[in-house]
């Protein structure tokens, strides 16, 4: 490959060629930049490959598309935009003037003096310390992702998972996706740190969720073979006498993860702490731009998110550095990130959001030499903005909300009921819906509204919906039965006239039932849809059925 | 370890040439394109390393940020196995300590 021409023609050098990487590469590119992407890896696209569940969000963060469609497609416009991709590269180091060493292919180090950088590193996953957490066996749940969904090997049999933030939360239903037992997740606080809706999932599939527990000792001699675990007090001590014991053959950490901010650091870039971000990140403005002129951070790098909110910001980084290589206007710039920001801000709302928008705005607003410190952090977990909660009646069956609630349904019509009463952005379920009877309001992090006589029970909202928390319910069928229909992504499906077991939200079986309909098109992006009728008196009671397991 | 052959969301495992690796003088055979770690997890083979202490080791974050899964691959001490493609013939060694170079 004759490396040495290309890289003296680039202008714009963006250092990690994940979903921020790529998308500061796109806009750059799309704006007459010659820009070269670095990325460590064989392939690009970072960590995108191996989330294969639908994302959350509204249509310009293509909400409802999956991890590894959305990196694809971020590959074609790298490419159209005129992008060259080194693949197996590593910076080995910046120099004071912005020149930078790269090791292509482990072999050949090129230094070249690009006029703007763009640091989109990622993060990396913190550890946790227990006696035995070095054994084989122990890993963290990326690993347990991409062993699974990239390299298609199984990490384990018996897993159990630490932490129950969405990382583990999503690691663990997609374990269970690819035929291993996740046997319990342990969460130290007193309840799950990420969205209940992936939290049902895991729930209904019949994992439990120990919250108030932590992870007291993994034990074995060359692996690990048994996990303990005990309950915590609030300032996350031991209680001694609650230990419980799992036989387990691998346990995956999912506690978090930090900025990977070293190549910025050793450019010089100002670093500051936010206990939004997961800990120390370079400073930035609302360009992206760091206290270096002309080095721009974005993604994970520039504070620990997800996928869609690295890929805005590495589009903002990469307009700032187009703007900054003379290719655009201060004004054209401000009018391109002006649309993107207030994507992000939506992103940033609701009461997952509103702590890291705020958290952002901090960072930004103090200058350099500004000290900023935990104690000024003004926001809570708890702050909330535009919940506008659904009605009960039509939220019947939320994670939260106790056993006991009538059936819901109009007789003989199917409808949509909605488990979704969380304030996330996303927003799919609407455009899905061919009769407009799905609104929200007033945002992307609203709850959903049905007006359930518009509703015609055509099941389209389903499948799109990335948490699925949509099911389609109809009352009577027949004499004395009522149907559910409702998302099922796993191995085997079960078959038209099969007679399965019933659970409710927990997992526990409530009452036998018939599989009347199996659904598989194109449209619903594997995510099928499976109807059972079971007897109308456990009518309200059942969310989903047994899984069927391969024997191991 | 298992394969995974069929999967809900990808779809069944993609064919791929198979090529044969070495690893402790134990003949393996390995899927073309992937890590080497992911060779061995298929095989059961779990302990990479060992440490100057002898505590074994294994795969840990699984995409090239720790060194839990180094091993001397072609006489070659210290490659992460799980971003280190196999290849027809590579010869893989259970690293002790900081390992030597056999080269």
């Amino acid at each position: 490959m004759p490396i040495s021409k290309i890289v003296e023609d680039a202008d714009l050098l963006v250092v990690g060629g994940g979903p921020a990487g790529l998308g500061a590469a796109i806009e750059a590119g799309r704006r007459g930049a010659r820009v070269l992407v670095a990325d460590e890896h064989d392939r690009p696209g970072g960590q995108l490959f191996k989330q294969i569940h639908k994302f959350f969000g509204s249509h310009a963060h293509y909400a409802g598309s999956r991890g590894f469609e959305i990196g694809n497609r971020l590959i074609i416009d790298a490419r159209d935009a005129g992008v060259t991709v080194l693949l197996s590269t590593k910076v080995l180091g910046i120099f004071p003037d912005h020149r930078v060493s790269l090791l292509t292919d482990g072999q050949k180090v090129v230094t070249i003096k690009p006029r703007a950088l763009v640091l989109a590193t990622g993060g990396g996953e913190r550890g946790a310390s227990f006696p035995g957490w070095t054994l084989p066996g122990v890993i963290t749940a990326g690993a347990a992702q991409t062993f699974c969904n990239i390299h298609r090997v199984l990490p384990g049999k018996r897993v159990v998972m630490m932490g129950s933030g969405n990382v583990g939360l999503i690691v663990a239903y997609q374990l269970l996706q690819a035929g291993t037992d996740v046997i319990a997740l342990v969460e130290a606080k007193e309840e799950i740190g990420g969205y209940q809706v992936h939290g049902a999932k895991i729930l209904r599939a019949g994992v439990p969720i120990y919250t108030g527990h932590t992870v007291k000792e993994a034990r074995g001699n060359t692996h690990v073979e048994e996990v303990v675990i005990a309950a915590v007090d609030t300032a996350c001590n031991e209680i001694p006498g609650t230990e419980k014991s799992f036989q387990a053959d691998t346990l995956c950490l999912a506690v978090g993860l930090t900025s990977d901010q070293r190549l910025a650091t050793m450019a010089g870039c100002r670093l500051c702490f936010s206990p939004e971000f997961g800990g120390t990140i370079p400073w930035h403005d609302k360009d992206l731009e760091t206290s270096i002129p002309g080095i721009f951070v974005a993604g994970d790098c520039a504070g620990i998110e997800e996928a869609n909110t690295a890929l805005d910001e590495g589009r903002i980084a990469g307009i700032g550095a187009a703007c900054a290589l003379g290719r655009i206007s201060e004004a054209e710039r401000e009018a391109a990130t002006a649309e993107i920001w207030d994507r992000l801000n939506d992103l940033r709302s609701g009461s997952f959001g509103i702590r890291r928008r705020m958290g952002k705005e901090r960072i930004m607003r103090s200058g350099y030499g500004q000290e900023i410190s935990c104690s000024d952090c003004g926001a809570s977990g708890t702050v909330t903005d535009n919940t506008d909660k659904v009605p009960a009646e039509s939220c019947p069956d939320s994670f939260l909300i106790g056993d006991d609630h009538p059936p819901v349904g109009k007789g003989k019509k199917p409808v949509a009921v909605f488990y979704c009463d969380q304030d996330i952005p996303c927003n799919p379920c609407i455009s899905a819906c061919p009769v407009g009877a799905i609104t929200m309001t007033p945002s992307l992090t609203g709850t959903p509204r049905l007006d359930s006589d518009l509703c015609t029970g055509c099941g389209r909202c389903l499948s799109v919906c990335p948490g699925q928390a949509i099911v389609l319910f109809l009352e009577e069928y027949g004499q004395s039965l009522s149907t559910l229909t409702f998302v099922y992504e796993y191995l085997p499906l079960p078959q038209k006239g099969e007679r399965v077991r019933a659970v409710d939200r927990f997992g526990s079986v409530v009452c036998n039932a018939e599989v009347i309909r199996v659904s598989q098109t194109q449209q619903q992006n594997r995510s099928p849809l499976v109807t059972i009728a079971y007897d109308r008196s456990y009518a309200g009671r059942v969310r989903f059925i047994e899984r069927k397991r391969e024997e191991m | 370890m298992k394969r995974i052959i069929h999967h809900p969301i990808l779809g069944e495992m993609e064919e791929k040439k198979l090529v044969t690796i070495f690893v402790d003088g134990k003949r393996i055979q390995a899927r073309e394109g992937e890590p080497i770690a992911a060779a061995l997890l298929s095989a059961g083979i779990d302990v990479f390393r060992h440490t100057k202490k002898g505590s074994p080791r294994s795969i840990f974050c699984g995409i090239g940020q720790c060194t839990d899964c180094s091993m001397i691959v072609d006489g070659v001490p210290n490659v992460r196995t799980c971003v280190t493609l196999v290849a027809d013939g590579m010869i893989v060694e259970t690293q002790e300590g900081v390992g030597v170079a056999n080269l």
